[in-house]
């Protein structure tokens, strides 16, 4: 399968959105507390000018009154001068502050409100005249009396409207800040709480996910775990270095006979089963797998893996499977080979049916020149050597039947056997019957361990059981041959040629007759004379008497009501005669009493198979019988299992031909058809 | 002409120890104490089957065709019942002991020999009842295995078909 690197992207999609919007929402809400501390303090300073703007005045109206107390006495008036120029400036600065703030929109009061403004114009309007009044005293080096009063006079009238006006400036910018802030509270209370809700819903999202993820791992795991418990076969991953992978199917320790650990050196797991060089050629192999520029139909031609008979243990047996075969497909990660998938399947059975096959073969083979052999010996001694051969089996049979169940009489019965097979084994040697002495002698493979076992029990009898069968098998075998020689040798030979032909002959009339639904008698006649034929003449014979004689049936008889509608019997003839002459020449007629050849048929028939009418109208009797014997002409319309081919007659012309015969037709219609074969004697 | 026989090769000793160790086992797993093969015999033709008592068996067709009989007398099927906490000792139940004991021997059948065969439902019979038709040809092998002081047999009558 190709890797989908974006399909990951897709499937947290949904996450990464929240996430993100996570993110900006914190943003959001820092960057908003910043600004929002900015406001705060910037309110702060508002309304601290404001506030400063009561004190400046009444500092003021305190410096204006002091001075002119002072100018009055006679006393020094300089510092109450400056304290003047002071608290104007002070005054002052702070009022143009707030001015300020309605001036530029980069400034403060670009966020004051419409109240705001009116007290500060207001504030404004007030200080005016005060502002008007203490300029021609601050200005002058020594200020006159008047301009002193009356800077006093609009001080003193002013002062406490313009404390007012600030006080009131003051709470409302105080009134205003705390407006601000709450709503800059629920603000960030309202982010805050999307941000929670979005993380919320990121942590739920994620955590179903998880489990989502979990569960759907856990189903394929189960699901994988399922199929490895189930199939027969042994799989495994195999990696680069050589190890095996964590999942395995379960039947791997069963089919290497031996407990198979995941992280395993395949080196290791095939150095104990396969021999020296089938490890060096399945790590060659191996190593070619994993190279991804060798083509997968060759690499599979190469494995050397295939078919591994796997090596006996130190006891000369292995527990499990004999033969096991290994499939190596290729795991492909982005065009390179990542690991092997190794299939291992148990083919014990396969090879051993194969080599039973093979086996069998052979023997059968063998059997019979074994059999064969047998007619080269003297039947009778062939027959004693086969029931003493008999008895013995016999005997060993009873034996294993009535055989107490102790080591000593296993061991006794097991001589006892062996002598017995022996016997068998030197009498078939003798006789040549090979097949017997082969058998004979595996049965005494089997028993010669056993004899020099004390420790035998039941089971080791089975095999002994199986050997007596295979051996009378063996025997009987033999038995047959002999009886059929014998009955081949009874046989009645025919000394006449035609007698079997005859049989023949006969067998086919009547069964292409039953086929047809027919009625017909044959009638074969032959001089009792047995005329001095070659066997290619006798062949011919065979070959071309049989087409003739189903003609006969199939076209010449009628069926029976046909037969019974012409007067005629409702059963055919088909006659067969055999003459010789003192020349050696032989004429062989077939003969039936049906319907004869009607030209005036072949002639219609003719025109239906779409031949040129006037060349037909044209053509002889004799050339119109002479279309009988063209390739592929018939005079039925469907063909039968018997006729209707049109190879019949064309067949007979061309056998006549090869045995140099010659045919005569002779017909008349309603009465007869004769065929007569005309043979020259053999030069 | 007839047709050719199928090719046939005997049935293989290790074929039919596969048999013999699932009774053997079969006992041991009930009763604690395995059944021993005393001993190994083919059937001589004419000669009856040696069925007992109680009888199970199990017939096959596919690679291998016959049939397979566990027969056990009714003291040794007592025994094998009383192992196995029960305490009434009916013919059913006997009948039930060696249908059990032949399904255990079809099923090893099947695991042996593979998916390809096909293996009836175990037939149970008492010795008055009648055994079906074996479809082998080759005589039947006999092991007859010792439990105790008693003899129960298992009849092998299989032709391996090539």
């Amino acid at each position: 399968m190709n890797p989908q690197p974006h399909t990951w992207l897709g499937k947290y999609r949904e996450l990464l959105a929240a996430i993100a919007l996570f993110l900006v929402l914190d943003l959001g809400v820092l960057i908003f507390n910043t600004y929002t501390s900015h406001l705060i303090e910037r309110d702060t300073a508002h309304i601290n000018t404001a506030g400063e703007l009561r004190v400046y005045s009444q500092q003021l109206t305190k410096a204006l009154l002091t001075l002119r107390m002072e100018m009055q006495s006679g006393d020094s008036y300089q510092t109450s001068q400056a304290q003047l120029s002071e608290s104007y400036s002070a005054f002052s600065t702070a009022l143009q502050h707030l001015q300020g703030l309605t001036l530029g929109s980069s400034g403060p009061g670009a966020s004051m409100d419409p109240q705001s403004r009116e007290l500060l114009d207001q504030l404004v309007e007030t200080w005016e005249p005060i502002n008007t009044g203490v300029l021609p005293v601050l200005n002058a080096a020594t200020p006159s009396a008047w301009d002193v009063d009356d800077a006093v006079n609009r001080a003193v009238t002013r002062n406490v409207r313009l404390m007012q006006l600030a006080d009131d400036l003051t709470r409302h910018l105080e009134a205003q800040a705390v407006s601000r802030a709450a709503s800059l509270r629920y603000i960030q209370l309202g982010a805050i709480f999307l941000a929670s809700l979005n993380f919320f819903f990121i942590v739920f999202k994620f955590i179903r996910r998880l489990l989502e993820s979990d569960r759907q791992i856990e189903a394929a795991r189960q699901e994988t775990r399922e199929i490895l418990d189930t199939v027969r076969e042994g799989l495994f991953l195999l990696d680069r270095d050589g190890h095996l992978g964590i999942q395995q199917s379960r039947s791997l320790p069963e089919l290497f006979g031996r407990p198979v650990a995941p992280g395993l050196k395949f080196d290791e797991l095939i150095a104990q089963l396969l021999e020296p060089e089938q490890q060096e050629a399945a790590r060659d192999y191996i190593d070619l797998l994993f190279n991804r520029k060798v083509k997968p139909a060759l690499l599979e031609e190469l494995n050397p893996l295939r078919e591994v008979t796997l090596a006996a243990g130190q006891d000369g047996r292995r527990k499990g499977p004999t033969h096991l075969s290994f499939e190596f497909t290729q795991v492909l990660e982005q065009g390179e080979v990542r690991a092997l998938l190794v299939t291992v399947f148990d083919i014990s059975r396969q090879m051993q049916l194969a080599r039973d096959l093979a086996g069998a073969e052979a023997r059968a083979s063998s059997e019979v020149e074994s059999l064969l052999a047998v007619l080269d010996q003297d039947p009778a001694q062939v027959r004693d050597f086969l029931k003493s051969g008999e008895d013995r089996l016999g005997m060993v049979n009873q034996a294993l039947q009535d055989v107490q169940p102790e080591a000593r009489a296993y061991a006794e019965l097991i001589n006892f056997a062996f002598r017995a097979i022996h016997s068998i084994k030197g009498e078939a040697g003798a006789l040549g019957l090979l097949e017997v002495s082969r058998q004979a002698h595996q049965f005494e493979d089997l028993l010669t361990p056993l004899r020099r076992r004390q420790d035998l029990t039941g089971d080791d009898l089975i095999p002994i059981a199986f050997q007596v069968g295979e051996l009378r098998q063996k025997l009987a075998q033999i038995g047959e041959v002999l009886a059929k020689v014998r009955r081949y040798q009874e046989a009645p030979v025919s000394q006449h040629p035609f007698v079997e032909l005859k049989k023949q002959i006969e067998h086919l009339a009547l069964k292409v007759a039953e086929d047809l639904n027919k009625k017909v008698r044959v009638e074969v006649n032959f001089p009792q004379q047995a005329p001095n034929l070659d066997e290619r003449l006798l062949r011919h014979l065979h070959e071309m008497l049989p087409q003739l004689v189903r003609n006969a049936v199939a076209h010449g008889i009628e069926s029976e009501a046909e037969r019974l509608q012409a007067g005629k019997l409702p059963e055919g003839t088909v006659r067969v005669e055999f003459a010789t002459t003192t020349e050696g020449s032989l004429s062989v007629s077939v003969r039936d009493d049906g319907r004869g050849i009607s030209c005036a048929r072949i002639r219609a028939r003719l025109l239906e198979l779409g031949h040129p009418h006037e060349l037909v109208e044209s053509m002889s009797e004799r050339e119109l019988i002479a279309t009988l014997f063209t390739p592929g002409f018939s005079l039925q319309e469907e063909a039968n299992e018997h006729a209707g081919r049109g190879v019949g007659l064309d067949l007979i012309r061309d056998m006549a031909s090869r045995a140099g015969a010659r045919i005569r037709l002779s017909t008349l219609p309603n009465a007869y058809t004769q065929f007569t074969l005309q043979f020259q004697p053999a030069s | 002409m007839t047709a050719p026989a199928p090719l046939r090769k005997a049935l293989r000793p290790d074929d039919v120890e596969v048999f013999a160790e699932t009774i053997g086992h079969f006992f041991e797993r009930i009763t604690g104490e395995k059944a021993l093969v005393r001993t190994a015999y083919l059937l001589e033709a004419g000669m009856p089957l040696p069925l007992d008592d109680f009888n199970g068996l199990i017939q096959v067709q596919g690679d291998y065709q016959g049939s397979v009989c566990f027969a056990a007398p009714r003291g040794l099927l007592d025994h094998v019942l009383m192992r196995m906490g029960q305490h009434e000792y009916s013919d059913a139940d006997h009948l039930d002991v060696v249908g059990e004991i032949a399904n255990t021997l079809a099923g090893r059948a099947r695991r042996v020999f593979g998916e390809g065969l096909e293996i009836t439902p175990p037939q149970t019979f008492t010795r008055a009842g009648k055994p079906p038709p074996s479809a082998a040809s080759s005589p039947p092998l006999v092991i007859p295995f010792t439990w105790q002081s008693y003899t129960a047999v298992l009849i092998v009558h299989l032709d391996a078909l090539v």
